[in-house]
């Protein structure tokens, strides 16, 4: 727009320019005695080549580009004004093309790609073969997923890989809890338990208050503080700066909150919703009933570390496997057989990049998220395929109007950037109407596999890299659907024409086969999908009538005392 | 002669390089700061009306040069109150033409060359 504007006046002052040197001309004619009115017809000649000037002048500038551009675009939303329902047709299918595959790479963005928002999560890695959130009892063997306190206790002293090791449970979960200790109803929230060290080896900080340290998680059952999720605090508490303090009940704790976390932290854990953290000291105190603290059997922990800078994960994997079988060598000593003492020692952890964060809904929609992935881009080439064949049409119809462009003395090129121009504009428009649909399809998605005990909280936002994605998805689609059509077009013969007969032009020869490929190839993917879709129903009806071993009429579940 | 700016579906018989036309521009400037016409005029009377300029090569020419940095443009109000656009030369745009008069000179010698063998 600027450059339209300076364009303007660079070209006003050129006139003025030209216009003053024309004069000058003029005069001398005259005063060498030319007759004056031959010579302002002499100058009315040279007007011509005024304008060569203007456009070499402007040229020079670099901006006919842009005037091109600005040019193409006001004629393509006039042609799709006047063609309503080709325009409507055009970007509805765009719309839903792009918007699906928008949706789906939001969705697997936000699952399995997005980096936490923590200080250099590159560097975390979890100490496991893979994320497995839940709770056990006794002794694992082989790989190494979740750990007692004890186990987090010892390794955490004898690592030497990394700058900081935290440990983090699933529990309380989903528990009653009451705020200002009993002055309400109890109400449903989802907490952690976490060490001390969580937010600083994560490198979170506090919004409001101060994060969880260290001292919080010395001695047990001394330290009722607890710090909430941003999300949680504006959700509950209204944002409310006078939330420190306040305390929450939960099982026979009153816990103060001491801080609230920064604003888009919302755990390690990924698509599950965390609405506080308690540190670990406290468990006892808010869960009765499970000492899991001191328990050298409870398996509750999960371990993430932070590598030291420079450190490599197979290195940090050889140490902390070392570590483990020091500490295992000890504890085998108590251990009455030979054959019990080996057993015990078949124990290794494997490290996993935590970069992205923890999950374990990322283990369960991840392939299937892929797959959906291709679908709908197939889908989207279907939608240029056959979009690209309409235009192909619209072209033959419209080849008298290029064929005048041509002759006219436009450029085969610039043919060929206004036929793109105007692919590219039912783009954007598709796009943008597209991104509409995106949002509305992602969270309906996330909602037909969210039923079910734990509800999947993803935040799906329209951040750079799903607005990156779809500019890209979009580009390709207007060369998609422009391309062949503007190449083929671009080919009109410009004196068949300009001749009054409505022959077809020297380009017929390139549009029949061209129209056949392009038909072909949207009858195949049709079918691609139609057979995937087709089988993807099939192994879902068989799937919810599987056979699971027991009788899903009738189903005994068993409460135990949770608070 | 005219010189013009030679586009491809455009007489081209008679043009010179748009890089001499340059080089003249730049040679009459240092006579001293000129508007459009007044370069156009000296070229033409000091080459003995033997070479004509036409506006649309010589506005452009003077866009380029400006874009170059080897010469700069004010406008100014004359006696009569009429407004006009003088252009100057620059330190760079000197030693600019040095260069192009020397390549210059170096070419005609050698077509000269040519031109006298056999």
């Amino acid at each position: 727009m600027l450059m339209s504007f300076r364009g303007s006046r660079l070209d006003r002052e050129l006139q003025e320019e030209m216009q003053q040197h024309l004069e000058w001309r003029v005069r001398d004619a005259v005063s060498a005695g030319i007759d004056e009115r031959e010579a302002r017809q002499a100058a009315a000649r040279r007007l011509g080549g005024l304008l060569r000037a203007r456009e070499s002048s402007r040229d020079v500038w670099g901006l006919t580009w842009l005037i091109d551009l600005a040019q193409d675009v006001r004629y393509g939303m006039r042609l799709l004004w006047r063609n309503p329902g080709f325009a409507a047709a055009a970007i509805l299918s765009l719309a839903l093309g792009i918007g699906g595959n928008s949706a789906i790479f939001s969705l697997l963005d936000s699952l399995v790609f997005r980096p936490l928002p923590v200080a250099a999560p590159d560097n975390l890695v979890l100490l496991g073969a893979r994320a497995v959130i839940g709770t056990g009892f006794g002794v694992q063997g082989g790989e190494r997923t979740i750990y007692t306190h004890r186990d987090y206790q010892e390794l955490r002293a004898r690592q030497q890989s990394f700058t900081g090791v935290l440990a983090a449970s699933p529990a309380p979960g989903e528990s009653n809890v009451r705020v200002d200790a009993g002055a309400g109803n109890p109400e449903r929230a989802t907490g952690s338990l976490v060490s001390g060290n969580y937010f600083e080896v994560l490198g979170v900080r506090a919004r409001l208050g101060r994060v969880l340290t260290s001292t919080d998680d010395t001695t047990a059952g001394t330290h009722p503080v607890v710090v909430i999720s941003h999300d949680y605090w504006t959700r509950r508490f209204a944002g409310d700066t006078g939330v420190l303090g306040r305390t929450i009940l939960i099982g026979r704790a009153a816990l103060v909150i001491v801080g609230v976390a920064a604003a888009d932290f919302a755990g390690d854990l990924v698509a599950s919703r965390t609405d506080f953290w308690i540190p670990l000291s406290m468990q006892e105190e808010v869960m009765p009933n499970r000492a899991w603290l001191n328990d050298p059997m409870s398996l509750w922990l999960r371990m993430v570390g932070r590598l030291r800078p420079g450190e490599s994960v197979a290195h940090a994997q050889a140490g902390i496997n070392v570590a483990l079988q020091q500490i295992l060598a000890e504890r085998a000593g108590s251990l009455p057989t030979p054959e019990a003492r080996k057993r015990l020692l078949d124990q290794r952890i494997t490290l996993t990049s935590a970069a992205a964060g923890v999950s374990s809904v990322r283990n369960r929609f991840a392939s299937s998220l892929r797959i959906v992935m291709g679908m709908v881009a197939l889908v989207l080439l279907l939608a240029c395929t056959n979009l690209a064949t309409m235009m192909l049409a619209r072209s033959t119809a419209r080849h008298k109007e290029l064929g005048l462009r041509l002759a006219l003395g436009a450029s085969r090129s610039r043919v060929l950037r206004q036929l793109l121009t105007e692919s590219l504009l039912l783009s954007v428009l598709g796009a943008l109407a597209g991104i509409g649909v995106a949002q509305i399809g992602g969270q309906l998605l996330l909602r037909m596999a969210s039923g079910g005990p734990a509800p999947i909280a993803l935040a799906l936002p329209l951040d750079a890299r799903v607005l990156g994605f779809t500019a890209a998805v979009t580009l390709m689609s207007a060369l998609l659907v422009g391309l062949v059509p503007a190449l083929v077009a671009s080919r009109s013969n410009p004196s068949a024409a300009i001749r009054l007969d409505p022959g077809f032009g020297s380009s017929g020869r390139f549009r029949v086969p061209a129209r056949r490929v392009l038909v072909s190839a949207q009858v195949a993917m049709t079918l691609v999908l139609l057979v995937s879709a087709g089988l993807l129903v099939a192994t879902l009806r068989n799937l919810s009538q599987n056979d699971l071993g027991f009788d899903r009429q009738v189903l005994q579940v068993g409460i135990d005392g949770v608070s | 002669m005219y010189i013009y700016m030679a586009r491809r579906d455009h007489d081209t018989r008679n043009a010179l390089l748009p890089g001499i036309l340059d080089m003249l521009v730049l040679r009459t400037l240092t006579l001293g700061p000129l508007h459009g016409y007044g370069i156009a005029r000296h070229i033409e009377q000091t080459s003995g009306d033997r070479l004509r300029i036409e506006e649309g090569s010589l506005y452009p020419a003077l866009q380029r040069l400006q874009l170059q940095g080897w010469v700069t443009s004010t406008w100014e109000t004359s006696s009569t109150s009429r407004r006009a656009r003088v252009y100057q030369l620059t330190r760079a745009g000197r030693r600019q033409l040095e260069q192009e008069a020397s390549a210059y000179d170096q070419m005609v010698a050698a077509v000269a060359a040519v031109m006298q063998t056999g």
